[in-house]
């Protein structure tokens, strides 16, 4: 054999074994085989199981395509299959962000209604707290009453005319108060004392200390039923508004702890009956009182001189009833004889001063 | 769990505009570092999807389009992963912050308890003493010990 016959031999077998060794596997099917094994991946595996999927049929295809010498095919689709495999671990991230926010936004809700639920206790707590520390402010402030032990003569007269004027304003108070709440029970045992002093104020000492007591009570019940609706709306100011209309109408109203009072004089003519000018008066006022349902009336016939008569007792009702013609929801009648007059009865013109009719509209409200 | 997202190549009838379309939404300059990385991957693969079809190629061509939109979505998934991060440290810290605040008021509840009850404790002992006897006119004791009056306070009197 020639020595140029040796030589193409060679080449040709050099070129046989060159053409049936195994292509070698890219760099990037190993890159795609270590990111599947990742802890990342595996973990994406539970996660993000489709999206795991579709990076595997990436991986396959690009094993499928490699195996049939497709070079470039395998190449390109082992890059999808690494990308794939990455949005796997990237949306496994997602999902625990979105399940965490999911359990955070439950905690979110329960804690802001603990907070919610704190804040109501703390308040009423506060509130309780408040009320005890003005209770024993008012305690360490409060002054004993003098006890008022029997005088001379004159002295119990003038006493036994205070007495007598705070019972009256004592019933009249109390009669407010049954009037906002008809069914106030410590009322009842109140007016019954207040009838007890009355009877008493024959013979000296006049029960004054007593008095006082009957009218503070009264008073108190007085502003305990207006307590649910000044609460309601502390800042109402229902009175005063009543004020300013009844003032518009110059029908001079003023303000008491009743609440808005409006004077009337000579209503009856000489055979005791309204007289034209007085039912003009009243149903003006029952008007007003129909507007405002939420102000009871109450009506008190004040005389001149003496004790209260049937014959005012007939006015008072008389009165009442034409307040209810006029619309009046709920209406009071009283009488209070001489017990509360404007001026001093031996001053000239008293008379005419103190007789009179008061319509009170009571206000519901402290405030 | 999240839903299915099909393969690349088998996505909508034209994965080029699709990447084109994520990678432009994915310009906004407040996501646009954190997106960095894939959506380079995802234009390197859109210029060699060019390439290939102007050489023809149109079989890779197809195949490296797939592959764009793979890493746009990566991208567009990275984005939406940091929002939601984002949004879960916020929940985070609004429930500390809550959780604090509870703690804080429940101590401020057992303090206003504790004044509640010295205020009740102070009461029940200033009762007796003001139901201690007063003066009377005469300088004798007072029958009564309800028949007090208030005396205005002197916040009152300034106001």
């Amino acid at each position: 054999m020639s020595r140029r016959a040796a030589l193409s031999l060679c080449a040709a077998l050099s070129l046989g074994v060159v053409a049936c060794a195994p292509t070698p596997r890219p760099e990037i099917m190993r890159e795609v085989d270590a990111a599947r094994a990742s802890a990342a991946v595996q973990a994406a595996a539970k996660n993000a199981p489709q999206a795991y999927a579709d990076a595997e049929l990436r991986r396959t295809q690009a094993e499928a395509a490699f195996a049939e010498n497709k070079q470039v095919s395998a190449q390109i689709l082992s890059e999808q299959a690494l990308a794939a495999y990455t949005r796997a671990t990237v949306q496994a991230r997602l999902a625990r962000a979105q399940a965490a926010l999911a359990d955070e936004q439950a905690r979110l809700t329960k804690a802001t209604a603990v907070q919610a639920d704190l804040d109501a206790q703390q308040q009423r707590f506060l509130l309780e707290a408040e009320a005890l520390e003005t209770r024993l402010k008012v305690s360490q402030d409060a002054e004993p009453l003098p006890v008022n032990t029997p005088a001379s003569a004159e002295r119990e007269q003038a006493r036994l005319a205070a007495v007598k004027a705070l019972l009256s304003q004592a019933k009249l108070l109390c009669m407010s108060a049954r009037l906002l709440e008809p069914n106030r029970e410590s009322v009842g045992p109140l007016l019954g004392k207040i009838e007890d002093l009355s009877g008493k104020l024959r013979a000296p000492p006049a029960p004054i200390d007593d008095a006082v007591a009957a009218r503070s009570g009264c008073l108190k019940e007085l502003t305990l039923a207006r307590r649910p609706t000044t609460q309601k709306n502390p800042a109402a100011g229902v009175a005063d508004a009543l004020l300013s209309e009844l003032s518009a109408s110059s029908l001079l109203p003023f303000r008491d702890d009743r609440g808005v009072v409006v004077t009337l004089r000579a209503l009856f003519n000489a055979k005791d009956q309204l007289n034209s000018e007085a039912s003009t008066q009243l149903d003006t006022l029952g008007k007003v009182a129909k507007a405002h349902p939420e102000f009871p009336l109450l009506a008190v016939v004040h005389v001149a001189r003496g004790n209260a008569s049937t014959r005012d007792a007939s006015q008072a009702a008389a009165i009442a009833d034409a307040l209810r013609k006029s619309g009046a929801p709920h209406v009071a009648a009283e009488t209070a004889g001489s017990a509360l007059p404007i001026l001093d009865p031996s001053r000239p013109g008293a008379n005419e001063r103190n007789a009179r009719i008061e319509v009170v509209f009571i206000s519901p409200s402290s405030s | 769990m999240l839903g299915f997202q099909p393969a690349a190549h088998a996505a909508g009838p034209d994965p080029a505009a699709e990447a084109q379309s994520l990678l432009s939404k994915l310009e906004a300059p407040e996501t646009r570092s954190l997106v960095q990385a894939p959506v380079a991957k995802a234009k390197a693969a859109q210029e060699r999807a060019k390439s290939a079809r102007g050489a023809g190629d149109l079989q890779h061509a197809t195949e490296l389009d797939a592959l764009a939109l793979t890493w746009a979505k990566v991208a567009d998934d990275l984005r939406k992963t940091a929002e939601s991060e984002k949004k879960l440290a916020d929940v985070q810290k609004a429930v500390a912050d809550l959780e604090q605040k509870a703690v804080r008021t429940q101590a401020l509840i057992e303090q206003t308890i504790a004044r509640r009850g010295r205020a009740e404790q102070n009461l029940k002992n200033a009762a007796p003493a003001s139901a201690t006897p007063g003066k009377s006119e005469a300088g004798k004791p007072s029958k009564d010990p309800a028949a007090t009056q208030v005396k205005p306070s002197t916040k009152a009197v300034k106001k």
